[in-house]
């Protein structure tokens, strides 16, 4: 399924959570890998309404969402 | 004007004041707390039970509702025995009034899911399904609670994916029948004129509340859950309320219903964070400690013939479980997923979740060989060995005079190359099927089963694990 990070389209496999596009965002568009899951956990991510979404939340076809990258 | 004129006119104001305050509309006041997601989590209980019952003290119509997902994320609650049991005794005590069945809570199968569902003195609602070729009772499709002369619908909605099935292992859904979560909620307008309030008790992620509204104005709230979504400002809709309260009962959602006469004239939503919440309920504290001191994650489950001594040995084990789980030509585990570096002995369930501490969901593709080739090309690490496991084949990393990489061969159990000619099916963690960056048509589908407790229904089915060990990649020098 197509998600979209910081508006960067990404193929995800189905099921995947925030968590998941969060790893091929920072590691496929933005080389960077995050070395734990804990801090993963720790980024603030939102929806395009702007509402915070968990990094265990459940991701849906065509859902954007945002992410501040300065880590 | 005479002293009688004076009395007349002091009691027709009296008989005013009577006659305009019988007129006057009665103002009643309805409170729902709200959680979603909670994924079998306990530690937050003693705290929305005060956060409750303080409210209940002050309020005549209190409501605690849950918008679905109350199992898997906790073993202390996954492996109890029965499973789930905790969470659905904690939830009786605190008094939660309906939840909705969200994708997760088919985790344990359906023969359990009807367990707890009898377990629980609250209802469980979902509409989009139809359970009659299954062993699941048809749930109830919406539950409409009393306050007082008002009632309030609540109308249970779980999410799709793109197989037409919530996100649960398919096994585990076997004869029900789904239906679009938002088309179904299109089928209930006429419980407008049998409550005074619909409320949509949705798990189908925020996105879709926010369709349900634009498309369904007759509701008046929509709490939420799977998107994990944390509303902390209120938010309306095409005037309907839409909110979420995040996951793990980190927060507490709080709707407050207004209504004069018999008209509901003010909704607003807060959110609560637990930790600030101020006070905690004695008794639930104390059973919230029975069950997380849960003796069965202690138990030992197998016993390994052999010690596994390092990270490629116990990869071969894993990996060995991944592929025999779902008859894969191919597993794969990445090292940097594996925390220990040796096992021996007795295992016992908390032995797995130190191994893999990680919550990563199995994920099945179909892969090509050179989809394969890419795969483990682009997980070399600086030595050029790969950084994964694999089961079922073996790994030739060719290099050239300059230890520059020339090719990635990958050969089955039998020694044969594989073929350009055909997809191979292979199972991996979610971390890698994300993380992992490797260009392949099939991006996967998760499994809706986490890798730990694929191992560990492994050892319990086999009880001696004898690891045959076996070198599975080598470098060849060309």
């Amino acid at each position: 399924m197509k998600v979209f990070v910081n508006d960067t389209c990404l193929d995800l496999f189905e099921g995947a959570t925030v968590k998941d596009a969060l790893n091929k965002y920072f590691t496929a568009v933005l080389k960077k890998e995050i070395k734990t899951s804990g801090r993963i956990a720790d980024l603030i991510v939102s929806d395009n309404h702007g509402n915070r979404v968990m990094t265990d939340g459940s991701l849906s076809a065509d859902d954007h969402i945002y992410v501040d990258t300065g880590i | 004007m005479n002293v009688n004129i004076y009395r007349k006119i002091i009691l027709l104001l009296i008989a005013g004041i009577f006659i305009f305050s019988g007129c006057e509309e009665q103002e009643t006041r309805v409170v729902i707390f709200h959680t979603n997601d909670s994924h079998s989590q306990l530690d937050h209980f003693p705290a929305l039970a005060w956060l409750v019952n303080n409210e209940r003290e002050m309020e005549e119509h209190v409501f605690l509702v849950s918008a679905g997902d109350i199992f898997s994320g906790n073993p202390v609650v996954d492996f109890y025995e029965p499973r789930g049991y905790p969470k659905i005794d904690l939830m009786n005590r605190v008094g939660y009034d309906v939840n909705t069945i969200g994708n997760h809570e088919f985790d344990y199968g359906l023969e359990v899911l009807a367990d707890r569902m009898q377990q629980a003195d609250f209802p469980f609602i979902l509409a989009n399904l139809n359970t009659a070729g299954s062993v699941l009772a048809q749930p109830d499709e919406y539950a409409i609670l009393r306050a007082g002369r008002h009632r309030i619908a609540f109308l249970g909605l779980v999410q799709l994916n793109d197989q037409g099935i919530p996100s649960a292992h398919p096994d585990n859904l076997t004869g029900i029948e789904f239906y679009p979560p938002v088309e179904t909620a299109g089928e209930y307008e006429f419980l407008t004129a049998r409550a005074d309030v619909v409320i949509g008790l949705t798990h189908h992620g925020f996105v879709s509340d926010t369709i349900m509204a634009a498309r369904y104005p007759w509701f008046d709230v929509i709490i939420g859950g799977h998107s994990h979504t944390l509303t902390l400002e209120p938010e309306e809709h095409n005037g309907v309320l839409v909110t979420q309260a995040g996951s793990n009962m980190r927060h507490i959602g709080k709707v407050t219903l207004v209504f004069r006469g018999r008209r509901l004239v003010e909704k607003s939503a807060e959110m609560i964070r637990t930790s600030d919440i101020q006070g905690s309920d004695n008794d639930i504290a104390a059973l919230v400690e029975y069950y997380n001191d849960n003796p069965v994650l202690n138990r030992v489950i197998g016993r390994l013939v052999r010690p596994l001594r390092n990270k490629d040995e116990i990869g071969i084990f894993v990996t060995d479980t991944y592929r025999e789980y779902g008859g894969f030509d191919f597993a794969f585990h990445n090292y940097g997923g594996i925390r220990v570096n040796s096992m021996e002995g007795d295992i016992r369930v908390n032995d797995i979740f130190r191994m893999d501490p990680f919550g990563n969901e199995l994920v099945s593709m179909n892969l090509s060989y050179g989809e394969l080739k890419r795969l483990i090309g682009n997980s070399l690490s600086s030595r050029n060995t790969p950084s994964v496991q694999i089961s079922g084949g073996t790994i030739e990393v060719h290099l050239n005079e300059d230890s520059s990489v020339n090719d990635v061969k990958i050969f089955d159990l039998a020694s044969r190359e594989l073929s350009n000619d055909r997809k191979y099916s292979v199972a991996m963690p979610s971390y890698m099927a994300s993380a992992f960056d490797f260009e392949r048509e099939d991006q996967g589908t998760g499994m809706g089963v986490i890798t730990a407790e694929v191992v560990i229904g492994h050892i319990e089915k086999v009880g001696d694990i004898e690891v045959t060990y076996n070198t599975r990649s080598r470098i060849v020098q060309n």
